[in-house]
């Protein structure tokens, strides 16, 4: 629990005590001094990237929370055709690197994407620009709508179908029945969807930094990154500041959140156990409703995917060029003349495996010492893990980066894969913990008190009954858990050099320097180890959700 | 069999969840050899303290003492918890670990004392035999049936043979039929093996039958403890009165004028008059209640309402055929009265005769 508390805490106050210096912290000559939030406070273009955060976080909520709710109530609701197919794919998005997603519609329907110049050659012109705020708020809206669907999906499975019933037979058609019972009914988890995107709106990295960074749209965390940029000098109080000024956004957010999951929780518990899924009927409304689910795979899973896969086995791409002349795999042997390209494959399944592994271990450590020992120990441990989630990525990373340099123990640790493993692990440690205790308590309390009757120990009862019982839920914990830290790459921004390199810091490596064939190549491999993993978590028939 | 020596003993025990207070002083004492049965509606917080028992669930007050030595008290602080007290506790789902064989589910407590794998061996096939499952060991509890389940959960509860065996709801999860031939079993089970248990259900012919005494709980307090026949014949309270049996309930005022030495007096319900016996002293309010069992009750066409008032004419509303017998539902000034019979009755008014000692007044 002291290193729960140790890792958690001492980032944050590490970025709360450099914000109040005028310089370095491990710098002899710093002093307090508020000039660092004076000059922060009073640059207009932290403002602009603090309204650009704003409106790209309303715009998520406003978009992508209807639209997850109504997906939601098709999926699981109704006897959609391809349920069974529907449900996991659209979890999809969830397990996309966002800066593949990202480099995915660059290629698709960017400026000369293949989707850009094929609408081009008919209508004459492109009717939209990938760079920019209109399409950044659109496609992170969509690429945000599984949050509210599981969310949503979760709490309509509880819904009684007779409630649904019972509007169907006074005359409500399908879509009615939605608007009137079923989604009302499932409000508290509405509530938390959307400030869950408003959360990840103002968190959103990858995205932004490819899309909103060409056409000079900051938001605050690019802001961030781009601050030594900008000021042409590495500044830490100024980053320190805006690290701050994201977390109080954040922060608040976290507390409505876990306040709404204690009402959600509440509300689900009036209902009975044991219903029976009866879908919903829609006749002929089922060829809308599947429309509407295709067409938003289309737009969020098949464009960025199609357009990175075709993307990486051509040549070139412009009008009049016929795809069987430019194919070709080249740019999977171009990995192969680059080290450090295989080195970052290699570092990302090892970060995933390995580094997975040793994680759910220690969540498994944490989630047992909570489990079913209601302290006020454990209330205070319960809400520090929280913290991380206020915490976006590139704010946690750049946080611990300070930490190797100021903590002298740590420094071996710099520039190796154990500190960004650290950080992962850190920022991660508020889903992992759910994804724990959820399988934990699956496991029957008189299972435990059987065995403590018998005359086990506290810790032989965990050790002999509960874990072996929880093994399928650990593996599961495990697969998530890596395709987290596959997909991951804005907390460990600050952490990765040379030797340190993984696939996403690679792509972003890469664009600035306009390899886009190898980037095309690096995105397939990042979403086929991705893919595996899925397909052996649904194999497995682990629960993608909780 | 039964000894008088106490092996568990149960004193004021206080506990409850947030604002319910779910047992309010509640002593029961268990004697060696003794099968003790903890009765009661859902919410009377039976099974609450039987968990209290076992240390899986902390009281708020009271103290508790198995054989001589004190496991739970609030003013010395002591609390022992559930692996050190050494005593055998059955599930009501059973709670068999689905990841061990029958052998290691019910070698799971001699493993844990310590016991050498030869003679868990022996130890474990002992036990299984006797409960007639003896060729199940290398099963797993999932391709078990519902009955064997149970026997393998009592199984594991008995192996080290604890001084103290808590059952809850052991037979609630059988079907139906073969409930009522496993109430015998575990009966003489109990009694042959001279265990001492003491066991939670809802059920009263499950309560008096296996039991030697009952405790009737009633939110949170023991309402009435006693033998079966005691408790069944010589109820203290309406509550207790009501909760056993197929009963007839009905409001009467008593006739002060007409009360004898032998706690008889004359009650009225309306326009009639019967001769009852008074069971407590609530029964001293002029506005009292009747509760007579429904098997008390005869009904003899033969005979004329007679002069000892041990007797009623009422209307017949119904007569209902239930398989065993029919069930005549007659009008006694507006409430139904029930009584049963091996004929049907004819439409109209019949005599029904109630033994004076069993019109209990309360």
């Amino acid at each position: 629990m002291l290193i729960v508390a140790l890792l958690v805490l001492s980032p944050l106050l590490l970025i709360a005590y450099q914000s109040s210096l005028n310089g370095p912290f491990f710098a002899e000559s710093s002093r307090v001094d508020p000039g660092a939030w004076e000059y922060v406070l009073g640059a207009r273009q932290f403002w602009r990237a603090f309204g650009t955060s704003a409106v790209v976080a309303t715009g998520m909520v406003l978009i992508g929370v209807p639209l997850g709710a109504v997906l939601a109530f098709i999926v699981v609701r109704t006897d959609i055709p391809g349920r069974q197919v529907l449900e996991p794919a659209v979890l999809i998005p969830i397990f996309l690197s966002p800066i593949v997603t990202a480099f995915g519609y660059v290629v698709a329907i960017g400026p000369v994407g293949f989707i850009s110049l094929g609408v081009r050659s008919v209508v004459g012109s492109v009717p939209w620009n990938v760079y920019g705020l209109p399409s950044l708020i659109v496609i992170a809206a969509l690429t945000h709508v599984p949050h509210t669907y599981l969310y949503v999906s979760t709490a309509l499975r509880s819904v009684n179908p007779e409630l649904e019933e019972a509007a169907r037979t006074l005359g409500a058609p399908p879509w009615r029945v939605a608007l009137d019972i079923s989604l009302p009914l499932v409000r508290p988890a509405l509530l938390f969807s959307a400030s869950l995107t408003f959360l990840l709106g103002f968190e959103l990295f990858g995205l932004p930094l490819v899309l909103g960074d060409p056409a000079g749209l900051l938001v605050l965390t690019t802001y961030l990154f781009k601050l030594t940029t900008l000021l042409g000098v590495p500044s830490y109080q100024m980053m320190a500041v805006v690290a701050l000024s994201i977390v109080v956004v954040t922060l608040p957010l976290v507390m409505i959140q876990r306040h709404l999951l204690g009402q959600a929780s509440r509300f689900q518990t009036i209902r009975g156990r044991g219903l029976a899924l009866r879908p919903l009927k829609l006749g002929r409304w089922r060829w809308v409703a599947l429309t509407i689910v295709v067409a938003w795979l289309l737009l969020t899973v098949a464009v960025p995917l199609g357009g990175i896969l075709l993307r990486s086995v051509v040549k070139g791409w412009g009008e009049g060029v016929s795809l069987s002349r430019v194919l070709t795999l080249d740019h999977f042997r171009g990995l192969a003349d680059y080290p450090n390209l295989i080195r970052g494959i290699v570092n990302t399944i090892a970060l995933g495996v390995i580094g997975g592994a040793v994680t759910v271990a220690c969540y498994l450590v944490v989630g047992l010492t909570q489990h079913r020992w209601a302290s006020r120990g454990v209330a205070v441990l319960d809400f520090m893990v929280l913290i991380p989630r206020a915490i976006p990525g590139l704010v946690g990373g750049l946080a611990f980066l300070w930490l190797i340099l100021f903590i002298p123990v740590l420094r071996p640790l710099r520039n190796s894969m154990i500190a960004v493993w650290l950080a992962y692990s850190t920022v991660w440690l508020a889903y992992g913990l759910r994804l724990i205790s959820t399988a934990l308590l699956q496991v029957g309390p008189e299972l435990e008190e059987a065995a403590q009757s018998a005359g086990a120990s506290p810790m032989r009862v965990r050790w002999e009954i509960t874990i072996p019982l929880v093994r399928l839920g650990l593996i599961g914990s495990w697969l998530l858990i890596f395709m987290m830290f596959v997909r991951e790459y804005s907390t460990g921004v600050y952490l990765f050099g040379a030797g340190t390199e993984v696939i996403g810091s690679l792509i972003v490596s890469l664009w600035g320097a306009g390899g886009l064939d190898l980037i095309a190549a690096l995105s397939v491999v990042s979403v086929a180890i991705v893919s595996v993993a899925l397909a052996t978590a649904l194999r497995l028939g682990v629960r993608l959700h909780d | 069999m039964t000894d008088q020596t106490p092996i568990l003993t149960i004193e004021s025990i206080e506990k409850s969840f947030g604002a319910t207070s779910v047992l309010q002083g509640v002593s029961v004492t268990l004697h060696k050899g003794e099968v003790v049965a903890l009765l009661g509606a859902s919410g009377s917080g039976k099974t609450t303290l039987l968990r209290v028992a076992g240390g899986l669930e902390r009281p708020d007050r009271g103290r508790i003492t198995i054989g001589s030595s004190v496991v739970f008290d609030t003013s010395s602080g002591i609390d022992i918890p559930a692996e050190g007290r050494n005593l055998g506790f059955v599930f009501q789902s059973y709670a068999l670990w689905p990841h061990m064989t029958v052998n290691a589910n019910v070698g799971y407590g001699l493993r844990l004392r310590g016991t050498s794998p030869t003679e868990r061996e022996t130890r474990v096939l002992a036990v299984l035999e006797r409960l007639g499952l003896g060729a199940l060991g290398d099963r797993y509890p999932h391709q078990l049936s519902g009955g064997q389940q149970q026997r393998v959960a009592l199984a594991r509860a008995l192996v080290y043979e604890p001084p103290i065996v808590l059952l809850d709801e052991p037979l609630s999860n059988l079907d139906a039929n073969l409930r009522e031939e496993a109430r015998a079993w575990l009966r003489e089970l109990i009694v042959t093996l001279r265990l001492s248990a003491l066991f939670v259900t809802h059920d009263q012919v499950e309560a008096l039958s296996i039991a030697d005494r009952v405790v009737l709980l009633n939110r949170g307090i023991a309402e009435q403890v006693g033998p079966p026949a005691s408790l069944y014949g010589d109820p203290k309270t309406l509550f207790a009165a009501t909760f056993l049996g197929s009963n007839n309930v009905f409001p009467v005022t008593i006739d002060p004028s007409s009360k004898q030495a032998d706690r008889t007096a004359m009650v009225g319900c309306g326009p009639h008059r019967i001769l009852g016996t008074i069971r407590s002293n609530a029964g001293e309010a002029p506005s009292s209640t009747a509760v007579i069992r429904v098997e008390r009750v005869t009904v003899d066409p033969t005979l004329n309402v007679d002069k000892n008032s041990t007797s009623l004419s009422l209307p017949l509303r119904a007569s209902l055929y239930t398989g065993e017998r029919w069930e005549h539902v007659f009008d006694l000034n507006g409430h139904s009265f029930r009584a049963w019979g091996r004929k049907r009755l004819d439409r109209g008014t019949h005599t029904v005769h109630l033994p004076v000692e069993g019109v209990w007044v309360f």
